[in-house]
């Protein structure tokens, strides 16, 4: 008996030593970069140049001069503002046309709200980098060319085709049950999509709005050819063209600049990662 | 006269028109009164450009210029700051200048230049690469180029071959761009490594390499002491100005002077056979296999680091070198033992392009090249012109002082500017500066440590030389067709033959693609 118990606690400490074990890697898989941007942006270059120190920790004092050089030398602050700015807007305008798309093509069009659904799919998958140039004289002819208003307005079209397949999916797992129920007791169908479906698609609408700023935060080849003006950059194409001299890299401000960038990403993700996987997952939509 | 109208007024008065006469103030006119006016608007709409040109021209300008941020920062605040404001109020131009890293300019290029060819605003008037821009041909204004290099001829002398090769389509027969500047390319090696392995390798301590020969010999040494030789064989810049550098010492090389390719045609071949063979054996001997993950940064980064004992780069090495130096002293470190001075001070660049078999033939490491897209109005078109004639004459710390914008383009760039026009900065003027080079004596290195640069007049090459540097040529470049046929060789998955073949046959492709367009000349 006591041997069987015995053995039963060495299992259930190998699975918990196991898990334990692959939880650590994938931990350490994950949070090193993270881990690497807050170390180097803290360390003299000094230190950092120097191969023959350990490059995971502090070989000399820790140093402020890269964030004082980002503050002070650069516009980070108002690339910051202006991503936040850019990511505000493609959410809100990327909700206004994702969701009543995604509604009605799941609703509405039976077998060709499907097929429309991955066609508007595929259109996100073509590439910025065959886009850009034909959307330039979009923008010209816009007279968009060098203000964020360019990037407001050409966002949407990466965030909305994936944002509409994602609602689409969505909407499709909230029984229409509950909608006729509404309309049974005397809700318009505007009133019904209002009051009983979006309520139950929360955690679709979350994965879309951090979808969507998401790209607008990190997308590089459009924010390139539209801004060149430094003041109005975004952050992610600020930082890279700021802080590289040539083939210089200063990787003490570029760590730095990433760092703080990723930190208010990272917050939100924390805060809402369980309705963003619901979000993906579609699972317990109703639940 | 008042009475003769007065005569027929009643006559006309059937006729009478309302013809605004100012903001808000109306007034009858009779039908002759109406059409002697019109007719006067149709003469003024149709003479006025040609009348009254000296009025327009006067109007407020706005020229947009795009450039990199200078690898050195000090030239930025001095264009940014000094020059650019100063030129535009003495010239009634309002200058916009806008800065991204070199990087990026490619591809704001290919926005504008679609926008160009729409006939679109492009969002900037002027723009400086640091490559050739031979691609962007038909969307540029040839015709300002030619006119700009050609009253810089007049004013201060020759341009460069260089600077003609790079920005001149012998086809076409137009200028895509106006070369302001060459970045010359040297060898950089750390002394007291080389001074060391080379007494082991060659039986005696010599200055620095010569030859491609003595990197080799000296070179396993030095690897051997742990410090390789750092030459990327990667798909990137700086592997594909060293591998060209060494195939032209070889004799060898994409293209003849009329743009047909060679590399793989007799008597070219072999040579191009003997140089993969070279770095195979380069690579086998002294170097690392970082190289084949080297980027643009590696070889400031592995030199400084330590790690590296050879690299080939611009003076940047030495200058970042000599910055960190300055700053040590700044930190109050003893320059005798401060490892950042001791290691800016044993930062050597070599005084030509190594040799090979059939010459010492290096490259310009940048290129800068502005250009004006065409079809801009014609008063951005004019000051675009007289700013660039303005910059380049700057080059004189004397001229740049007379006009009010000190201390000019050679210093300010702390010499890495090398001026195409030659005499923009007569030699006695550039060595005067680099004898007694302010940034070196900062960092407390020699003072006349990059003196020897000056001999890159006679060694640095265009990139396609003999030949143009031709839109196939740029393709040929940043497709990194060189690059992979060198390393495929060094890395044992291609015979030299194989990996020759291969090449040339991409080559020929991209040759005769822009042989098609009528931008590029030769037949095979």
């Amino acid at each position: 008996m006591a041997d069987r118990r015995r053995r039963g606690d060495w299992r259930r400490g190998l699975r918990i030593g196991g898990r334990a074990l692959i939880l650590g890697a994938f931990c350490t898989f994950t949070a090193f970069p993270f881990a690497w941007m807050l170390i180097t942006a803290f360390k003299r270059n000094s230190d950092l140049y120097n191969p023959v120190n350990n490059p995971f920790w502090f070989n000399e004092p820790p140093t402020l001069e890269h964030l004082e050089y980002v503050f002070t030398k650069t516009l980070f602050a108002n690339w910051i503002a202006n991503t936040a700015l850019v990511g505000v807007a493609v959410v809100g305008i990327t909700l206004l046309l994702a969701l009543p798309a995604g509604y009605s093509l799941s609703r509405f069009l039976g077998a060709w709200g499907a097929r429309l659904g991955v066609g508007m799919f595929l259109v996100y998958l073509v590439p910025p980098t065959l886009l850009f140039i034909p959307l330039a004289r979009v923008v010209s002819e816009l007279r968009l060319h060098n203000t964020l208003w360019s990037l407001i307005l050409i966002y949407p079209t990466i965030t909305v085709p994936f944002a509409t397949w994602l609602l689409m999916g969505f909407f499709k797992s909230i029984p229409p049950e509950l909608e006729e129920q509404a309309l049974v007791d005397g809700y318009s169908r505007m009133g019904a999509f209002l009051r009983v479906t979006l309520p139950l698609a929360v955690p679709g609408i979350i994965a879309v709005v951090i979808f969507s700023f998401t790209i607008s935060a990190q997308e590089f080849v459009y924010a390139l050819s539209f801004v060149t003006n430094v003041a109005r950059k975004t952050v992610s194409v600020g930082v890279p063209a700021d802080m590289v001299r040539g083939d210089i890299f200063d990787w003490g401000p570029l760590m730095a600049s990433a760092f703080l960038a990723s930190v208010p990403v990272a917050v939100l993700y924390y805060f809402v990662m369980d309705k963003f996987v619901r979000g993906f997952t579609t699972a317990g939509a109703i639940r | 006269m008042r009475r003769g109208v007065s005569e027929n007024m009643s006559d006309d008065r059937q006729e009478l028109r309302w013809v605004r006469v100012a903001e808000g103030k109306w007034r009858l006119v009779t039908r002759r009164e109406f059409l002697r006016l019109v007719g006067a608007g149709l003469g003024a709409a149709a003479f006025g450009p040609f009348v009254f040109t000296e009025k327009t021209a006067a109007q407020p300008v706005t020229l947009r210029i795009l450039q990199w941020r200078h690898f050195v920062p000090p030239y930025d605040e001095w264009f940014d700051k000094v020059f650019a404001p100063k030129w535009g109020e003495k010239n009634g131009v309002r200058v916009v200048v806008e800065h991204v890293g070199l990087a990026e300019i490619p591809a704001i290029a290919a926005g504008e230049a679609a926008r160009v060819a729409a006939g679109a605003d492009p969002g900037h008037d002027m723009i400086q690469y640091l490559t050739p821009p031979a691609t962007l041909e038909r969307q540029v204004d040839t015709e300002a180029h030619r006119e700009v290099i050609e009253e810089l001829k007049r004013k201060v002398g020759p341009y460069i071959p260089l600077a003609e090769k790079s920005t001149f389509n012998p086809v076409t027969r137009r200028y895509f761009g106006v070369s302001d500047n060459f970045v010359p390319d040297p060898m950089h090696y750390r002394g007291w490594m080389w001074r060391e392995a080379s007494a082991k390798a060659l039986g005696r301590a010599t200055a620095g390499p010569v030859t491609w020969d003595d990197v080799r010999k000296v070179g396993r040494e030095l690897r051997r002491m742990g410090h390789p030789v750092g030459l990327g064989l990667s798909q990137e810049i700086d592997t594909g100005m060293w591998l060209r550098a060494l195939m032209y010492s070889w004799g060898t090389g994409e293209q003849d002077e009329g743009g047909n390719v060679i590399l793989d045609v007799p008597p070219y071949r072999q040579r191009t056979l003997d140089a993969l063979k070279f770095v195979r054996d380069l690579y086998n001997e002294t170097m690392f296999a970082g190289v084949f993950a080297w980027t643009a940064a590696s070889n400031n980064e592995e030199f400084l680091a330590g790690r590296i004992s050879i690299a080939m780069n611009a003076i940047s090495i030495t200058r970042t070198a000599q910055t960190l130096a300055a700053q040590a002293l700044k930190r109050g470190e003893d320059p005798k033992t401060s490892k950042a001075v001791l290691l800016a001070r044993d930062t050597l660049i070599t005084e030509r392009a190594p040799q090979g078999p059939a010459g010492a033939r290096g490259l310009e490491h940048v290129m800068g090249v502005y250009f004006i897209w065409r079809n801009r109005p014609r008063a951005v078109r004019e000051a675009a012109k007289k700013f660039l004639m303005d910059l380049i004459l700057s080059y004189d710390p004397d001229v740049a002082a007379r006009e009010g914008w000190p201390p000019g383009k050679f210093h300010a760039s702390q010499a890495y500017d090398y001026p195409t026009f030659e005499n923009a900065i007569p030699k006695a003027k550039r060595l005067a500066y680099l004898r007694n080079d302010p940034v070196s004596r900062a960092a407390g290195d020699r003072p006349d440590k990059l003196v020897t640069i000056e001999t890159a007049y006679e060694w640095a090459h265009n990139v396609g030389w003999p030949g143009p540097s031709s839109a196939a040529v740029d393709e040929v470049f940043n497709t990194w067709i060189l690059n992979v046929m060198f390393a495929r060789v060094a890395q044992g998955i291609d015979t030299p033959e194989q990996a020759l073949d291969a090449a040339a046959r991409q080559i020929r492709r991209v040759f005769q693609k822009w042989r098609e367009q009528g931008l590029v000349g030769g037949r095979r």
